[in-house]
């Protein structure tokens, strides 16, 4: 793993607010320049973010993207103009397959997106934010993260202690896990008698958090919600319709909303380049000064 | 105490209701976008239950044993992943309803589901996944408190399990699966997605048989051998 960017070191509130505001503009996009723009500022997000080792994955990326591209028309035979037609009278239209390369791209920046959160999203910092909201089931995330390597350890013990005595797959398994719900139990009463002896309930609840909120995180929280905001009133003004069946119709350039929705979306979906390249550029230079 | 308890319910209901309006804005304005609508809905249905765990100010122990379960249906989903038609996740799910309750239950799921999908992978599917895990074990929990379903009925608890897998797990899941394929493919009727699921929930429901049949006396035995000796 190679360390953290400068993107994901920013609050991990702001983070998760992003990435859930990008993937709701992704999902939201049937406008095809506007979708095929998205398309390629995740893909730089996503190489920029998991480094250039991710690359090697665009061939596959590819493929999938051909595959689901030429299924749709398969499957959705509605369409004016009819390419070819197969299995005696099947058509194949192109209106379909337009509909079918927006979707697939939308798709595609859906799951780059999903790629970054896997990324950036930490456990840890997912309970840093069930923590603030809610407490008790930040509490029970954070003890079954450390649980489950715990019990996988102590697995390993039990069986290795059984591991002479004969017994079906089966009646192995099941005894191993009884043995496992007993001593896992019985541990865990005595975690919870030491909280409370320790004083766990009473008192104000406070929390442990290395991650602070910086003047860097509010404008890049103020960034995230204006440039979203921008991009859904152009949509519920009409910037970004596009129908494509039974005939294509987009909005084109001479529509100011088409021109301010792009904008923000292409800037929305630059955020994390450009603190990135930021951070790069004043390293790069306290660098050549040292 | 009572000031902030009632702060608390303020703010959850402000919770729900926003999330409520903000269903509605989108179905009014978005291009109705089942997926987001869909999985949106799946999130308030989660958020009655986590907000009524919040409210009410639980005992440590009662977290460390939702903790301990949920922790166990992991692990036991990673260490037995080689031996043959043996799934545990739904089966210890519903073991936990049935011990320690329906939102006890209800709770494990979604955690559970949540933290082994960090070793698998997060996808537009892991709330679903919550969702359904969860109203396993919450649906198994209401069975057992009214009786139909206990450790002494062992053949009637896999079967009925295998249903709640069948009727509840499997067409949670499909229904994430048409969301996005109906994204995806244009015209897809929703009974060509629950028939094609069906083959896969059959096995998934025939594995849960299995691991509550195996699992379900000695493992209840043992909880209630635990609830006995530190008086739970």
């Amino acid at each position: 793993m190679s360390k953290e960017t400068a993107f994901a070191q920013i609050n991990p509130m702001v983070c998760f607010i992003y990435i859930i505001g990008a993937m709701a503009l992704c999902m939201f996009t049937i406008h095809p320049v506007a979708g095929f723009a998205v398309l390629f500022m995740t893909l730089l997000c996503y190489v920029n973010v998991c480094g250039r080792v991710v690359l090697k994955k665009l061939p596959l990326l590819l493929v999938v993207y051909m595959i689901l591209s030429l299924s749709n028309p398969v499957f959705n035979t509605r369409g004016e103009t009819i390419l070819f037609t197969y299995f005696g009278g099947r058509p194949f239209t192109l209106e379909a397959l337009c509909y079918g390369m927006v979707l697939s791209a939308m798709f595609i920046s859906v799951m780059l997106l999903f790629g970054i959160y896997n990324r950036m999203m930490t456990s840890e910092k997912l309970i840093y934010i069930f923590g603030g909201l809610a407490p008790n089931m930040g509490l029970i995330l954070s003890m079954v993260l450390r649980f489950v390597p715990h019990y996988g350890n102590q697995i390993k013990k039990i069986s290795m202690a059984r591991h002479i005595k004969e017994e079906g797959k089966y009646s192995k398994v099941t005894n191993l896990l009884s043995a496992m719900t007993t001593w896992s139990l019985e541990a865990g009463i005595v975690t919870a008698d030491s909280m409370k002896c320790r004083g766990y309930g009473c008192g104000k609840r406070g929390r442990f958090s290395i991650y602070s909120f910086k003047r860097k995180d509010i404008v890049v929280l103020f960034l995230t919600i204006l440039l979203f905001l921008t991009v859904m009133v152009c949509r519920v003004k009409g910037g970004l319709d596009a129908v494509f069946i039974p005939h294509i119709k987009i909005i084109g350039r001479d529509n100011i909303y088409f021109v301010i929705a792009m904008c923000a979306m292409v800037l929305y979906l630059a955020i994390p380049i450009v603190i990135n390249v930021t951070e790069a550029v004043k390293w790069y230079i306290l660098r050549l000064k040292a | 105490m009572q000031g902030k308890s009632l702060k608390r319910t303020v703010v959850y209901t402000a919770m729900i209701v926003l999330a409520v309006l903000v269903l509605i804005i989108f179905w009014k304005f978005g291009n109705r976008n089942h997926y987001v609508f869909g999985t949106l809905l799946v999130i308030c249905g989660m958020l009655p239950v986590i907000c009524g765990f919040e409210k009410k100010r639980s005992q440590a122990r009662e977290i460390v044993l939702i903790s301990v379960m949920s922790a166990l249906a992991i692990v036991s989903r990673m260490a037995f992943a080689i031996v043959p038609h043996f799934k545990p996740m739904a089966g210890i799910i519903m073991i936990t309803g049935m011990a320690f309750g329906p939102t006890a239950g209800f709770i494990s799921g979604m955690i559970s589901l949540l933290i082994s999908n960090f070793a698998f992978a997060q996808g537009p599917w892991t709330p679903w996944q919550m969702f359904a895990f969860g109203i396993a074990g919450f649906v198994a929990g209401l069975l057992y408190d009214k009786g139909i379903i206990n450790e002494k009925k062992r053949i009637v608890t896999a079967i009925i399990g295998g249903i709640i897998v069948v009727l509840f797990v499997g067409p949670i899941m499909d229904t994430s699966t048409f969301f996005l394929a109906d994204g995806m493919m244009g015209d897809v009727t929703p009974w060509a997605i629950y028939l094609s699921g069906l083959p896969v929930n059959a096995v998934h429901a025939a594995a849960t048989v299995v691991t509550l049949f195996l699992l379900c006396p000695p493992m209840l035995e043992r909880i209630n051998r635990i609830k006995v000796k530190y008086e739970i």
